[in-house]
This record gives structure tokens, sequence and C-alpha cells, in this order.
């Protein structure tokens, strides 16, 4: 607690010094600009300068829209696979994984994406959802990725690493932009984006819809349907920014929007167990978020920001279910078993799904075999009806930050953020949970003597259901010149339970049955409320994941060659890597894994119209479970090629190899993932329109799957070409 | 020490004539002609005016000068004089439509140009910094700097002759230059938005329209956005948020003029219109280490500037 108090009367005192400091500098600057005769305010000041990349306590990974063209993304998480140790893959059908040092597979969970500084990870059932994210490629202005944790800056669930998304600011879209692309698996995107200014407002809007078929090709010879893997998806999202110069002191920023996807799902295989599709599933996402945020400069070395933001999704994915026979032999009617009351009481007595299907062959459970006899007798017919995941998410997050310069050695941050989290669902919570949250941050630049750089940080937060946590962070950097720097950086993190994984209170419950079914519900079922027999519920208390991280690196610069190496050992303890789903919940049984490895990044433009990227890593996994190396490849890299010949042609190529996914996983053998990118872009004046013509090609190299044997191409040379006009 | 120096010239020209045909004393004789003018020249004094501005600033000017070329000038009332400076674009126009020896102090490229055009031959000490000299800079502060975007306006747009784009010479292009001309303030956004994506960083050549103090927060804050720095145009916008600049005050104004002055007595007559040859360097110690470039001494850059206009 002393240490907390600490935090606090830092935090406090550092906002309070800084408006001293305020009216000091403010003296000075009115004296330093009429002794220098300049009309010209200061703009770039310290306080709104960011940290030089050699001086940050971390390895990071610059996109830029440079790269962001060259690689001819169209989604947001294929640019991920340009950092180096990063796995970012469609794992799961048409949903996107993005994992530093990858580990498990589907659960996305371990690193936390934020866009203009609001936080995208859902705080209901622990993950990122890239589908959702309402942003556009087009929109992006940089990406920054802080490789290896970094819970003392942005708290719990900055875990592996932290994906920073800067979107384009108003002032720098100031045209029309029509765009429109095509290409074989299915894609068909169009976008809208415009932009303006009016005095000293600016804003920004971009209007866009993706649809693919995803991955395209038969997977499963038993299955009797097309054979296809259910993953296509149609993407809406929207986007807007909007900037007010409220002052030469004062920035007020405000951010919308919004996303609607439809996403086909195939068909469940724990469902299949018991019942059968009678149409396939499609989960619906809808998100919306408004944000504003406000800067004050009291003094070019003391700023303040306040940001407020709340956002909203609400996930469904409803199923058309026909419950099996128990037997083959039995009347269509006793599928309905798996809906009954009396097959739910075995289940809360048995606790697992396999002891509780035995005992409907003992004759022992005689409420059970009572219920089953009358249905086996009985003209019911088969027992169908629909099955709707839901979940509902809402946060609303207050922070305030403030930033202040002490001469030209020591910078210190501090914050404080309060939030709320509110997640209902009848599939997962039974009802709603929520979580209130308060939190205080601060960080320390010290320059020590002149090549010596001292960065400590620490992130407490309290909130109700995971208790107090303090994630500390301490770097020395040396600077041998600017431009370069060596840096030892030790980090822990911790990633906290989830509304679900606290209060899980799982119920798949019946509607739109059929009709004798409906008009007897008590009658056939033994309850009003129809609901399949298993039912998980959180026991509560659970202990956070850990992560301890230790970090040499170097970074520099050498003329038109920039560098970053980065050694690491990162201890990840007490993971929940067992099911913690509908089906099973088991959160006592934890795991760990541990991570050792290096990764490089070098881009050099050896001529004015040639850049080249190349980046590596290496990673050795040990896990005390399979699953947590699916998504971890022993080797990855990288290698980017963009050639711009003249102010018209645009030529790139991307080549992506990770050696192997799931490894020691589900699959017979490791599955390799290689391909090449190709894009050709040409750019005409139209009188006041320009026109963009850009054509891609995306060959993957191996005929495996991704990740896992679902994952197949039919055709594995993807084509697309673009057309858009700017006015 | 001039005058010895001098006479030691002449020393060694008696012995080269003593050597040679009668053909090429002759040609020797016409080839010394500008010296022997240079000696009648250097031998009367010089009378100058000083026009424009504020009396200090004229007093100032008129002191500096007197002091640097100490007898061979005589600084006068206005009227009459063999050179006058104007320290303004309107006593500069004025007094060059009025026919007489003039030398503009500080006077904008265009400006100067507009005169010229009008079929007065006066000259001037441009106002702001050399765009070569400003790109040499940033190749200093910035050795990797590969792609420069140089914005220009209608007005400003023959200023790029001033600026010998590399990938023109015939070398291997290791600096490429990307001229985009837009029309002022309204066409800025969208001319950076166009520009900078394409460009390492932006040379901001001393244009009002487009480096004002309207217009640096727009240029400034849309630059680092990017992260393309900017260099140039003057102090105020280094002090602003620019990397970097050379300047040339008034202190560097007099030695440049003096330098001039000496030539007219010497030889006879003024320089083209141009820069002045002096100047110092000004950094922006903030923008530079938020851009990771190494902290470099000012005179020491200002001293290899020199050093390589000097060769």
């Amino acid at each position: 607690m002393i240490l907390y108090r600490w935090i606090l009367v830092a935090v406090l005192g550092g906002l309070l010094s800084g408006v001293v400091h305020a009216q000091t500098d403010d003296s000075e600057q009115e004296v330093q600009g009429a002794m220098d005769g300049g009309e010209i305010p200061r703009v770039l000041t310290p306080a709104r300068l960011d940290q030089p990349r050699s001086e940050v306590p971390a390895s990071v990974t610059v996109i830029d829209r440079e790269m962001i063209e060259a690689s001819g993304a169209r989604e947001l998480y294929d640019l991920m696979k340009l950092v180096p140790g990063m796995s970012a893959v469609k794992v799961d059908g048409n949903v996107p994984t993005v994992s530093y040092h990858g580990t498990m597979a589907r659960d996305d969970r371990r690193m936390l994406v934020l866009i203009d500084g609001r936080s995208v990870y859902k705080p209901g059932l622990a993950r990122v959802v890239w589908n959702d994210l309402p942003v556009s490629v087009a929109d992006v202005a940089r990406i920054e990725v802080t490789r290896g944790p970094n819970s003392a800056s942005y708290g719990a669930n900055a875990f592996s690493g932290v994906i920073n998304i800067i979107t384009r600011h108003a002032r720098d879209v100031s045209t029309t932009t029509v765009e429109t692309r095509h290409g074989n698996n299915g894609v068909s995107d169009q976008r809208l984006t415009s932009g303006g200014d009016r005095g000293d407002a600016s804003w920004r809007f971009t209007l866009e819809q993706q649809h693919d078929h995803g991955y395209d090709d038969g997977y499963d010879p038993d299955y009797n349907d097309d054979q296809l893997y259910r993953d296509d998806k149609t993407l809406n999202r929207t986007n807007l920014r909007a900037g007010w110069d409220l002052s030469p002191r004062d920035q007020l920023e405000f951010f919308a929007g919004g996303s609607s996807t439809s996403l086909q799902r195939p068909p469940d295989d724990a469902f299949l167990e018991f019942t059968r599709y009678r149409d396939f599933p499609v989960q619906r996402n809808e998100n919306a978020f408004a944000q504003l945020r406000w800067q004050r400069d009291f003094s070019p070395r003391h700023s303040l920001k306040v940001s407020a933001y709340s956002q909203y999704s609400d996930s469904r994915e409803k199923m058309d279910l026909c419950a099996n026979p128990v037997t083959p032999t039995s009347a269509p009617a006793t599928g309905a078993i798996f809906f009954t009351r009396q097959m739910r009481e075995v289940f809360l007595r048995k606790g697992n799904i396999d002891d509780t299907v035995a005992a409907l062959g003992d004759p022992g459970e005689t409420a059970l075999q009572n219920k089953l006899s009358e249905l086996d007798g009985s003209n019911a017919g088969t027992f169908c009806g629909d099955f709707t995941f839901d979940v509902v998410e809402k946060r609303h997050d207050l922070e305030i930050e403030n930033t202040l310069h002490w001469g030209d050695r020591i910078k210190l941050v501090t914050g404080l953020n309060l939030r709320h989290d509110r997640a209902q669902s009848e599939t997962y919570l039974s009802g709603t949970a929520e979580n209130y949250s308060q939190r205080a941050f601060g960080t320390l630049e010290v320059e020590v003597a002149d090549p010596v750089l001292l960065n400590l940080g620490g992130f407490w937060e309290k909130d109700d259901i995971n208790g107090e946590f303090f994630n500390p962070r301490g770097a020395l950097i040396l600077k041998p010149a600017q431009g370069h720097s060596l840096r030892a950086v030790y980090s822990e993190a911790v990633r906290t339970s989830d509304l679900y994984e606290a209060e899980a209170r799982t119920n798949l419950t019946a509607d739109n049955l059929t009709p004798e079914f409906e008009q007897n519900r008590q009658k056939w079922l033994g309850w009003t409320t129809p609901r399949f027999f298993a039912t998980q519920t959180s026991p509560g208390d659970l202990e956070a994941e850990r992560i301890e991280s230790r970090e040499l690196g170097y970074y520099g610069r050498f003329g038109t060659v920039e560098l970053d190496v980065r050694f690491f050992e990162e201890r990840l303890r007490n993971l929940l890597s067992r099911g913690v789903n509908p089906f099973t919940f088991n959160a006592h049984d934890r795991e760990r894994v541990d991570l050792e490895g290096w990764e490089t990044q070098l881009s050099w433009r050896p001529v004015p119209d040639h850049l080249l990227r190349v980046t590596s890593s290496h990673v050795h996994n040990e896990a005390s479970i399979n699953i947590e190396e699916r998504l971890s490849p022993r080797d990855s890299g990288s290698f980017l090629w963009r050639f711009d010949p003249n102010r018209r042609w645009m030529v790139s190529t991307v080549y992506y190899l990770a050696h192997d996914y799931n490894r020691e996983g589900g699959s017979a053998v490791p599955l390799p993932y290689e391909r090449g990118d190709l894009v050709i872009a040409h750019r005409r004046d139209l009188g006041d329109t320009r026109l963009r013509v850009e054509g891609r090609v995306q060959q993957y190299f191996e005929h495996e799957p991704v990740v896992f044997k679902e994952n197949r191409y039919a055709d594995r040379t993807h084509y697309q070409l673009s057309l858009a006009l700017e006015f | 020490m001039r005058f010895m120096l001098r006479d030691v010239a002449h020393v060694r020209v008696q012995r080269k004539v003593m050597l040679l045909s009668l053909r090429r004393c002759l040609l020797l004789v016409l080839a010394c002609l500008p010296l022997w003018v240079g000696a009648a020249a250097d031998a009367r004094v010089l009378t100058v005016s000083v026009h424009g501005g504020d009396a200090a600033r004229v007093a100032w000017f008129s002191d500096k000068l007197a002091g640097m070329l100490g007898e061979r000038i005589r600084m006068v009332p206005p009227g009459g004089a063999d050179v006058q400076l104007a320290l303004d674009a309107q006593h500069f126009r004025r007094r060059c439509r009025e026919g007489t020896r003039v030398v503009g102090v500080a006077i904008a490229p265009q400006q100067v140009r507009a005169v010229r055009d009008d079929g007065h031959r006066c000259t001037a000490l441009f106002r702001g910094a050399e765009p070569e000299r400003q790109l040499r800079l940033l190749q200093l502060l910035q050795p990797g700097l590969q792609r420069v975007g140089v914005l220009l306006t209608p007005d400003s747009d023959w200023l790029r002759t001033y600026l010998l784009d590399p990938a023109d010479s015939g070398e291997p292009a290791s600096l490429a230059l990307d001229f985009l001309e837009v029309a002022p303030r309204k066409e800025l956004a969208p001319a950076l938005n166009r520009l900078l994506p394409r460009v390492d960083a932006l040379l901001a050549l001393d244009e009002t329209g487009l480096y004002g103090p309207n217009t640096a927060r727009l240029v400034l804050l849309t630059s680092y956005r990017q992260r393309r720095p900017v260099v140039g145009p003057n102090r105020s916008f280094v002090q602003a948020g620019s990397l970097a600049t050379t300047y040339s005050g008034d202190i560097h104004l007099a030695r440049s003029l003096a330098q001039w002055l000496r030539r007219l007595l010497e030889q006879g007559r003024l320089p083209e219109p141009g820069w002045p040859a002096h100047f110092s360097v000004t950094l922006n110690e903030d923008v530079l280490k938020a851009y990771d470039l190494p902290l470099r001494d000012p005179q020491d850059l200002a001293a290899e500037l020199r050093d390589g206009e000097a060769h």
C-alpha cells in the first residue's frame, strides 16, 4: 500500500507542479518571442514531440503509409505480418488472430490493441475482434507495435505487446476518394473517403464495405454439404475524425465510428455430437464508439490530455438446430432429451458431458429414463429450435494524462483512469456482469549521465473482479550516439480475467421450437425455458495470467539503414489454456510457456527509388501444453521491396514466411506458411481528378492449409484489381 | 596588408613579362587592365548612402560599413552617393527606378526579379536563406536523406533553378528533389498531403505565401504527423518547430555588403543579385532529438557549409 500511495503522490505532484511551471514558461516564451522578433508561436514543443525512437524502452516496429501502400493489404490484420515475431493469420475461418509470439491460435486475448488511444480489447469475452475494427486500411496513418509486455504504460492486458493504430488526422485528408476493388475469391470492396476543413475545424470520414469468400476449398469429405468452409464475410464500417483548434494551445478532437459484420460460421463440432444444423449459422456483430480528446499545452514543456470514450458492441450468432435421436433406432423426439430439465439435473450432478450422456444408459437415473421413455413413445417429432450465442459489451473510459519536462534531462508522464465495463449475455453470463476499475500510472525518464537514460514506469490498478495489481518496468538505455541505443529492459504484465471468465454462467436457450414442443414446453421438456443440458459456472476469484520479460536490444540508424535487434526471454505463467466455453470450463489447471529467441528488423533505402525491408524472428517455445505452441512458428520473417520508378508507377513485392504453425499441436504435420505478393500501381492526373489503378497478385507457395486443416484455398493464386478516383 | 600582397603580385608579373613574347605581353597587358582600373578605383573614396528602415537600423548599417571599410568609403546623406543601399523593398524599387547604382539589402528574390524584369540593372542581397545551402544543411543533418520535397508557388517557381536536382546532373542519384507547385494558402493543405508521403523531408524556401505566421501551424504539424522534418525557411520557423536553417542577420548582411563594396572598389562592378555569402546556422534541438538526429554545433555546421561553398 505504501508503494501505491507514493504513486498517487507522484501523480498529483506531477499535475500540480506542471501548473506552476506553466506560469513560469508562459512569460519566458513571450520574452523569447519578442527577442527573436518572430511572430510565429512554438508549434512543435517538447510536450508535443514524441520520444525519439532510440530512447523508447522497448522494441518498436512502425508501419507507415509507405509500407501500407507497398503491402497492398486490404485488411488491417494482414499488415501485422510485417512485424517480426507476430503471427497474423485467419486461423478460424474468417476470424483473424493476431498474436505476438503466437501461443494459442484461437483465443486472441494476450495483446492490447489501441486505435487513437482507445482500447478495442473487448471486456466481456477478452479478445480483439479484428473484423470489427471500425477503421479502414486507408484511414491508417501509422501503426506502432511495441513488442514485449507494456502493462507499465497501458495497464492490464498489454501482455505480450501493444498495437497502437493511429488514424490519419482530419487535416491530412483534403480530398474525396472513391475506390472499388474486385478479385477472385469473391473479393468485392467499395470505399468512400472524404475530408475537408473550414477555418480551425477539419474533418474526414470513410464508408467502406468489404466482402470475400474466405477459405474456399473442401476440407471435410464426410460432411454432406457443398464441402466448402463456411467463412464468407461481409464487413461494413465507417470512421469519422474531426478536429478543432480551439486556440494555439488547445486542440479538441472527436472520433466516432462503427461497423457491422456478417460472418458465415462453420458447424460447431461440439453441437454435431447431439444435433444437426437445419440452417447454417451466421454471426452478426455491430459496433459503435464515440471519443472526445482535448489536449492543452500549458507551456512548451507541459501538456495535459483528457480523453473520454464510450463503445458498444453486440455480437449474435444464431444456430438453427435439430436434435439427433439418442440412438439411430430411437424415435425422433428422443433428441429433445438433451434439452430437458432432467438431463440438466444429471449434468449438474455429474459435472461433465461424457458422464451425463453415459447416464442415458443408466437405469439408476430414474427421472432421466422416464423422460427418455416418454419421448421415445411420443409423436412429438423432431425437436428443433434456434440457439443464439449473444454478448453485448459496453465500456466507458475517462483518462487524464499529464506530460511534464524538467529541463532537458527529466520527463514525467502521469495519469489517472476510470473505467466501467459491462457485459450482457444470456449465453455466457445468464444476465449481466459489470466491472469498475481505477488506475494510476506514471513513467519517469531521466538522463542520469550524458549517454545513459533510465526509464522507470509503473501502472497501478484496482478493479472489482480482479483486485489490485501493480505492473513495473525498468529500462536502462545506453546511447553511444544520437540515433543509436543499447537497451536492457525488465517488465512485468498481467492479463486479468474478463467478465466471462470471472462470472460465467452459461446457458444455451432454445427458442422458436417446433410446434409440438413450443406448445407443450413443460410437458415434454420439464421447464418453460428449455436449455441445452450442459452449463458452466465460473468458480470466480481467478488469478491473472502473468508474464515476466527480459530484453536486450539495439536500435541504430546508419545513413539509409535502420536496424533493430531484440534478444528476449519471456516467462508466461498461470496461463488459462484449457477450455473455458459452454461445454467445458477448466480454470484450475494453469499452464506455463517459456519463450526465448531473437528478432531483427532492417530497412534500407539504397537509392531514392528503392526501399528494402527485412524482418526475421527465431522463437523457441517451450510450453507445458501443446495448445500454447500452435501459433508459434520457430522461424518467421518477411521481405519487402518497393520501387517507385517515377511518380506515376509503384511496384512492390512482399514475401512472408512462417516455419511452421501448429508444429506440436493438433495437426499431424507441421504447417508452413509461405506467401508472396506483387503490387503494381499506376497514378494518372485527369485534370483535377487523380486516377489510381492497382493490381495485386497474392501467391500461396504451400499446398498445406493455414494453421488448421480447414483453412484451404482452392486457388493458391489470388488477384485483385482496384480503381480509385481522387478529386 | 592588402597593398603588400598586391606589390608582391606586381613583382611576379614583371618577372613573367621578361620571359614572354611581345604578343603574350600584349595579351597580358589587356588581361591586367582591370587590375589597373581597380587600382584607379581603389584610389578614390566611395560614397555610400543608406535608405529605408528605421533610423536606428540605417545608422547601424552606416556605422558597421564605415567600420569594416575604413577610409575607403564615406557615408553620405541620401542623394548623390556612388552607391545607395536600400534596406526595404519600397526604397529598393524607388531608387532603382531613379537609375542610380542601388544595392538592395535583404529584398525578396521575387521583388528583385520584378524590378530587374522592368529593365533596371539594380542588384541586391536576397532575403532569406540560399536554397542550395539549405539543402546541403539538410544533408549534413540527415546524411541518409534521399528524397526532398519542395513546394513552390507560381511566383517562386523560378527558384527551382537555384536547386540543381542531382538527378539531372547525370551522376548516380543519391538525392532526389520533388517539386510541387501550389497556389498559396488555400491549396497548401492538399499540396502538403500530396507531397509529404513521397519524400523524406520538406525544404521550405523563403516564400511568405507558403510559410508565414498563418501557415506555420499547418505546415509544422502536418509534416510532424507524417514524420517528415522541415528545414528552413527562417529562424522564426526553427523556433516554431522546423529542424534548422541557415540565416543571414544584419551583421551577416553588413559583412556581405562590405565584401560587395570592396569588389566594386577593386573591380569596378557589383555582383549580380544573390544570397549573402555570410550566414549562421540555427537548430531546434528538441526537434532534432525527436527525429533521432545527432545534435551538431551550429558553428561547425556553418563552417562545413562554408568549406563546401569555397570548393
